[in-house]
């Protein structure tokens, strides 16, 4: 079942995902990093949940 | 172009002379715990961190521990030491130089580093107390350019800002020379232990050595915490990590996020311990 998540999470997300873009972009395509970003960004937002 | 030459070093407060006795002393095959205790508590700020730390729930000590002595034998001479040294260069650099810019920043990407250092070193096998102080003083050239030549370090965020580059590419641009250097030579004149000097100098690009794992386990520990630091809101660039010194941990990369929690809440418990108010 897809989880609902609230307007305000979404905003948190999307600008979380954003600024992460920013600082990894000269590594974008580095598996390694890539994973990593990732793996953060699925911390921070579960954590804000 | 503001250059900056590794003889300006020369020009900068030594670290207090006690601090290099206890240095010394801890050093010793023969280890004199009275006569190091005694070093200590010719330092107040020095005792009441010892102290703190040894009545601290992260060692969780049954006793209360009244005595510098007896805090000596429960955390060991390696604690100690670390102790020592870090406590000695917080103290210095915040107590000196015409400027504080950013340098707390700069603290708390220390601490944070040596908490990912912690966690990722158990996971290993590294000796912990070697991973937080070469965690904590890792970027001892950042903050030495922050507090003492603040002209200079002005100028390579600046730089960095316009360009949107890494930092040491600003530095060697800006200033002739990166903070890898600089703070490793600092650490020599200030006679740090060897290998603490070597993950200074060595942390963006360590060499692939098995039979010292600290500066790549502070390479990559240094790229976490820059990743995990709540407080950047994304213009700091993130340093590139070398595949093969992830192999050579033999780290589970897949894995790290589960152990994010325990980093920061080790990050929590060391600034607890190591602030630097009320000593």
């Amino acid at each position: 079942m897809k989880q609902v998540v609230s307007p305000e999470q979404a905003a948190f997300n999307a600008e979380l995902k954003a600024c992460l873009d920013r600082r990894f972009q000269l590594l974008s395509g580095c598996p390694l990093m890539d994973s990593l970003k990732q793996m953060i960004l699925e911390y921070r937002c579960g954590e804000r949940q | 172009m503001i250059p900056i030459n590794l003889d300006d070093l020369d020009e900068l407060p030594a670290l207090k002379p006690g601090v290099m006795k206890i240095l010394h002393a801890i050093n010793q095959d023969d280890v004199d715990i009275a006569g190091i205790a005694k070093c200590i508590q010719q330092d107040i700020g020095l005792t009441a961190r010892i102290l703190r730390v040894a009545n601290s729930s992260y060692y969780g000590f049954s006793n209360q521990v009244s005595s510098v002595k007896d805090a000596c034998i429960l955390l060991g001479k390696h604690i100690v030491r670390n102790l020592a040294l870090s406590s000695a260069v917080i103290n210095h650099l915040t107590s000196s130089g015409d400027a504080v810019l950013d340098s707390q920043a700069l603290w708390r990407h220390g601490l944070g580093t040596a908490a990912v250092s912690i966690v990722l070193a158990k996971q290993i096998g590294i000796d912990e107390g070697s991973a937080f102080t070469c965690g904590l003083l890792h970027d001892l050239g950042r903050v030495v350019l922050a507090v003492h030549f603040p002209e200079h370090f002005t100028a390579t965020l600046d730089y960095q800002n316009n360009h949107h580059c890494l930092t040491q590419e600003a530095e060697i641009t800006v200033l002739g020379i990166d903070h890898c250097t600089l703070g490793e030579e600092l650490a020599k004149k200030w006679n740090f232990p060897n290998h603490i000097c070597r993950v200074i100098g060595s942390h963006h690009q360590p060499e692939h050595d098995h039979q010292n794992s600290l500066p790549c386990l502070i390479h990559v520990a240094d790229i976490i915490s820059h990743g995990l630091d709540p407080s950047d809101r994304g213009y700091n660039l993130i340093p590139p990590v070398d595949e093969e010194v992830v192999k050579q941990l033999g780290l589970e990369w897949s894995q790290l996020g589960g152990l994010f929690k325990e980093m920061e809440e080790t990050h929590r418990s060391l600034s607890t311990l190591l602030e630097t108010s009320g000593t």
